[in-house]
């Protein structure tokens, strides 16, 4: 089923444009990542969806319905860029307070508060103002609020800023077991390495553009690049392989390989083959998501 | 409607642990407690003039009412100059919204809130001053609660006003132009003025710009002498209705434009 369906949307402030035609489709049990500079429109995508601002042009429709219906956000869980929390309140008041938005009566909330602040690490500090909470705590506070009213869609911005490493483990396998669970997660991410965990599909943003989208293995796998590790090292091989492509790199037993087109893997394994040497292992060459975040950047400002 | 109490309770929540709230408060009762000093006579002289008991008795009422209204009022200007851009400055906004209520429903809860919060002032002040004045005269008088009972057309006339003019233009702006039109609303209530700015011998562009003002300037103080005389008299009378009905249909015009304005914000 898809939750999010995004056409065309585009939001203008006077000359300056933060989103420019994106569209997007979010599917169930699916986790989205969303890349981009700051500035790029990452935020600007999700205040559309939630209808703090309005768009200059496109739809939104969340589970079939126009995004304008305020009961589509019964689905929807949203954590803001900066925990923006009511400051004066207790953690546990602020998410009664939350929970009463939400619409759960008072059973629902009591029961869905102590598993959250439980969860969450903050049941002995439930009664302690949030203005003196680290960072880290409000952003627990923050997420419980998220998620508590067990939301099919939920958009983070930046779910795990401000948390050590053992609550970005944590709160990545809530996000992991809720997708599993059928909900769908849009999240923004300056750590791209997470994203690249995380999320079953990425897209790239710049200047409100959509750069590029996909899978991210598609998204880190080089087209026709290919990494080849030989039992030994002949140069005779190297000779060989230049007449299919061209090789970028050697390092030791291992070299990078890249093919020219009509030819495939299958044409590299013949000839280590002919050369009388065994391959040990041979793969596609994978870049990490934050070089190819870069390198599409870079692009674009090369382009201009 | 747990959604539009839960909006109440994150309002009230908010000012009640506010220091300003408790400052405002505290300042209300220790005038109060002045105020009951001048309790100790059955009678009184002013201008050589002697009040009887059932004089008396309407004065205190009236000096009682329009203390505690007076203060209360001042609070709502500021709950009015904060109902809608508090949570829209601190970004709280983005999670209250994020949840299944209206815009709507949002700034009218708010408003609300603001309205039991500035009341609940008005409230302990009679209060106080009500217990305070019976206990003295030794007496039973439960008229002064009929003029708090129509101080809250006041208080919601107040806080619409403010939170509407704070929705188009700066809130501190919003709080001076609520003290300006309710200190005005009292120049303009005075008889002279209003028989000479309206039926007087003027230019007739002077009536006509008169007249606008009258209509633009929140009724704050016809509705406090309408208090005043239904504290003290039964009936409200022609020009009591007619005031009523002015004060109403103010009312429900700043609360439309307030939700007007602020389903079209962007946030």
């Amino acid at each position: 089923m898809t939750l999010i369906e995004i056409d065309s949307l585009t939001k203008r402030y006077g000359r300056l444009t933060a989103l420019d035609s994106f569209s997007f489709r979010l599917e169930e049990g699916e986790i989205v990542g969303l890349l981009g500079r700051n500035g790029a429109g990452k935020t600007t995508a999700m205040k559309l969806i939630l209808d703090l601002i309005k768009p200059t042009k496109g739809t939104i429709k969340i589970m079939g319905k126009n995004h304008y219906n305020h009961l589509t956000r019964r689905d929807i869980g949203f954590l803001p860029e900066n925990p923006a929390l009511t400051l004066h309140l207790s953690a546990i008041n602020a998410l009664n307070y939350y929970g009463m938005l939400i619409g759960l009566d008072r059973v629902a909330r009591k029961k869905k508060i102590d598993m959250l602040l439980n969860r969450m690490g903050l049941y002995d500090v439930r009664k302690g103002r949030i203005s003196v909470f680290s960072l880290g705590m409000q952003q627990r506070v923050s997420f419980s609020q998220a998620i508590m009213g067990e939301p099919k869609i939920l958009i983070l911005d930046e779910p795990t800023s401000g948390l050590d490493p053992i609550w970005r483990r944590e709160i990545r396998s809530i996000i992991r077991e809720m997708a599993n669970n059928g909900c769908g997660v849009f999240l923004s991410s300056h750590i791209l390495a997470e994203i690249e965990l995380e999320c079953d599909r990425a897209i790239i943003i710049d200047k409100g553009k959509i750069v590029k989208e996909g899978k991210i293995e598609s998204l880190i796998t080089v087209k026709r690049q290919y990494e080849v590790e030989v039992s030994e090292f002949k140069e005779s091989l190297i000779k060989k392989i230049e007449k299919i492509g061209r090789v970028l790199e050697i390092n030791g037993n291992k070299l990078r390989v890249e093919l020219n087109g009509g030819f495939s893997p299958q044409d590299i394994i013949d000839i280590i083959n002919k050369v009388g040497i065994d391959i040990i292992t041979l793969s596609s060459f994978k870049l990490t998501l934050e070089e190819v975040f870069v390198d599409l950047v870079k692009e674009k400002e090369q382009v201009k | 409607m747990t959604r539009f109490l839960g909006i109440i309770y994150g309002s009230v929540t908010y000012i009640g642990r506010r220091k300003t709230f408790y400052t405002i408060l505290a300042f209300g009762v220790i005038f109060v407690l002045l105020s009951g000093c001048f309790y100790s006579q059955n009678s009184i002289t002013i201008n050589q003039q002697t009040l009887q008991p059932s004089e008396l008795i309407k004065m205190i009422r009236a000096v009682n009412l329009s203390l505690s209204t007076f203060w209360g009022m001042i609070f709502a200007i500021l709950m009015g100059m904060t109902t809608a851009t508090s949570e829209v400055d601190s970004k709280q906004i983005y999670l209250v919204l994020s949840k299944p209520i209206t815009r709507s429903e949002y700034i009218l809860s708010r408003m609300f809130g603001a309205l039991i919060i500035s009341f609940s002032i008005i409230f302990v002040m009679s209060f106080l001053s009500w217990i305070i004045y019976n206990l003295r005269l030794g007496m039973f008088d439960l008229r002064l609660w009929i003029g708090v009972g129509v101080t809250i057309i006041n208080l919601a006339l107040v806080i619409s006003f403010v939170t509407l003019i704070s929705l188009v233009m700066p809130r501190i702006l919003a709080g001076f132009i609520g003290i300006i039109s309710y200190l005005f609303s009292f120049i303009l209530s005075i008889d002279v003025i209003k028989t000479f700015a309206l039926s007087g011998d003027v230019p007739i562009h002077i009536k006509i710009i008169a007249r606008i003002i009258y209509i633009i300037i929140p009724p704050f103080a016809s509705i406090t002498n309408l208090a005043t005389n239904l504290m003290n008299e039964s009936s409200p009378g022609q020009s009591g209705l007619s005031t009523m009905i002015h004060a109403l249909a103010y009312l429900i015009i700043c609360i439309f434009l307030c939700v007007i304005i602020f389903r079209r914000k962007e946030f």
